[in-house]
């Protein structure tokens, strides 16, 4: 396995971890929504209060660098074309400030999901949208909740996988061919057919351990402080609404 | 649960992040951005039959409701859904329901399947566009022109790449889900 991190959860034993899952998904919404119309004093704020509950989950800062390396590149490219691109008169700096707002709002939102994953087990995630979707009718709440709790597993993975294909195509000088087409398809059947795999397997994993979507969720009920502390969350996104 | 039904659903899944992927790799100029996302989308629902793309397009977007960072620009957030580029979004549950509607009736002719992802693609652009004009307060005409205009070559590479990419992994897929046991 490759050493990425991305979107896995890292075992851990803060109140960050034991908060309960059901007030963690409505906490992550409140801060993406709240993110997305901060100015610079609201989002220094979330900066701050980020790096308060990295600090609280006692997390090593490998696993956030891991998890964010993949997006660093992707975060250069927005900045670049945000600043030269979108604007006729570029590389003035106000335009420069409104980029690094934009791609700013951006790494937070990401940094805040990555925590939320690192601090989540995947069964209290499931249970969570279980739990959350089971009020609404005609819809399978639990294969909902295990279908996107396989989707983030899967992100991981695919990653890990193309990786691998690379390393494999690199060492039979394979990306030396300078035929871009055949380049891409070279690296793109094999990482669909052990993606296929991996998916036999899992499916097979599954059904032998006897899965079944009619079982009773029993969740124990909310605690009130974990409720105050999605209050909490409530208080400083409405704080930081108000530096704007 | 039947094993069949199981791998559907973990195919499904699968497709959904290969559909976060696709709008990892995203390029942004102007209020939509350039995103691998329409490529998926088809390639799912030419993989997978109208129903299980549909689903899988669902469940990315559920995931993206959630706040899980997989739309277009890493972003996520049930507030992506009332933007401007919120009817491209629900565009694609339509279009994976569309493309694998008519590439089920089609016996797998090359030329049918292309008109599968065509239509697929333009169901994209009925639904985000008028979406777009709305939600960012432009004319019809400027919607056009900065909502579908700029991605209409990418798009032919796209559905292409689509189609060439559904004929080699079909076979793969069919043999995958063939069912060991129920």
């Amino acid at each position: 396995m490759a050493d990425r991190l991305m979107l896995h959860y890292f075992p851990g034993n803060t109140p960050l971890h034991h908060w309960d899952a059901r007030c963690k998904f409505p906490g992550l919404m409140i801060v993406t929504l709240s993110l997305l119309q901060m100015d610079v004093p609201s989002l220094v704020l979330f900066t701050l209060v980020f790096f308060a509950a990295f600090g609280v989950a006692r997390l090593p800062g490998r696993a956030l660098l891991l998890s964010g390396k993949p997006w660093l590149l992707f975060l250069a490219i927005i900045f670049i074309v945000q600043v030269f691109f979108q604007h006729p008169s570029f590389w003035d700096l106000p335009h420069v400030k409104a980029a690094g707002i934009v791609c700013w709002r951006l790494a937070l939102m990401l940094a805040y999901a990555i925590l939320f994953t690192l601090v989540t087990k995947p069964r209290e995630m499931q249970d969570a949208i279980t739990w959350f979707l089971r009020p609404l009718p005609f819809l399978p709440a639990r294969r909902i909740a295990m279908m996107v709790s396989l989707t983030v597993k899967f992100l991981p993975l695919l990653l890990d996988q193309f990786a691998e294909v690379q390393l494999a195509v690199k060492s039979r000088m394979g990306n030396r061919s300078g035929r871009s087409l055949r380049h891409i398809k070279t690296l793109c059947l094999p990482l669909f057919r052990r993606s296929f795999i991996r998916c036999d397997e899992l499916a097979l994993a599954l059904a032998a351990r006897g899965y079944r979507e009619d079982l009773p969720l029993t969740l124990p009920r909310i605690r009130l402080f974990h409720v105050l502390a999605l209050l909490l969350v409530g208080v400083v996104a409405l704080a930081g609404a108000l530096l704007n | 649960m039947p094993v069949k039904q199981l791998q559907s659903m973990v195919y499904a899944s699968l497709m959904a992040a290969l559909i976060a992927m696709g709008a990892y790799i995203h390029i942004p100029l102007g209020p939509v951005p350039i995103v691998l996302q329409n490529l998926f989308v088809p390639l799912a629902a030419l993989l997978l039959g109208s129903r299980w793309g549909s689903i899988s397009v669902a469940i990315y977007l559920f995931a993206g409701a959630m706040g899980i960072p997989v739309f277009a620009g890493a972003k996520g957030g049930l507030a992506h859904f009332l933007g401007p580029t919120g009817g491209y979004l629900l565009g694609f549950l339509l279009a994976a329901w569309v493309t694998g509607s008519i590439a089920e009736h089609s016996a797998e002719r090359p030329v049918a399947i292309l008109l599968a992802v065509t239509f697929g693609m333009l169901t994209i652009y009925a639904v985000g566009v008028p979406w777009l004009k709305y939600a960012a307060g432009l004319t019809w005409s400027k919607a056009v022109l900065v909502g579908m205009v700029p991605f209409l070559v990418g798009d032919v590479f796209k559905a292409g790449a689509a189609v060439v990419l559904a004929r080699a992994l079909k076979p793969m897929v069919t043999r995958q889900l063939r069912p060991t046991s129920s």
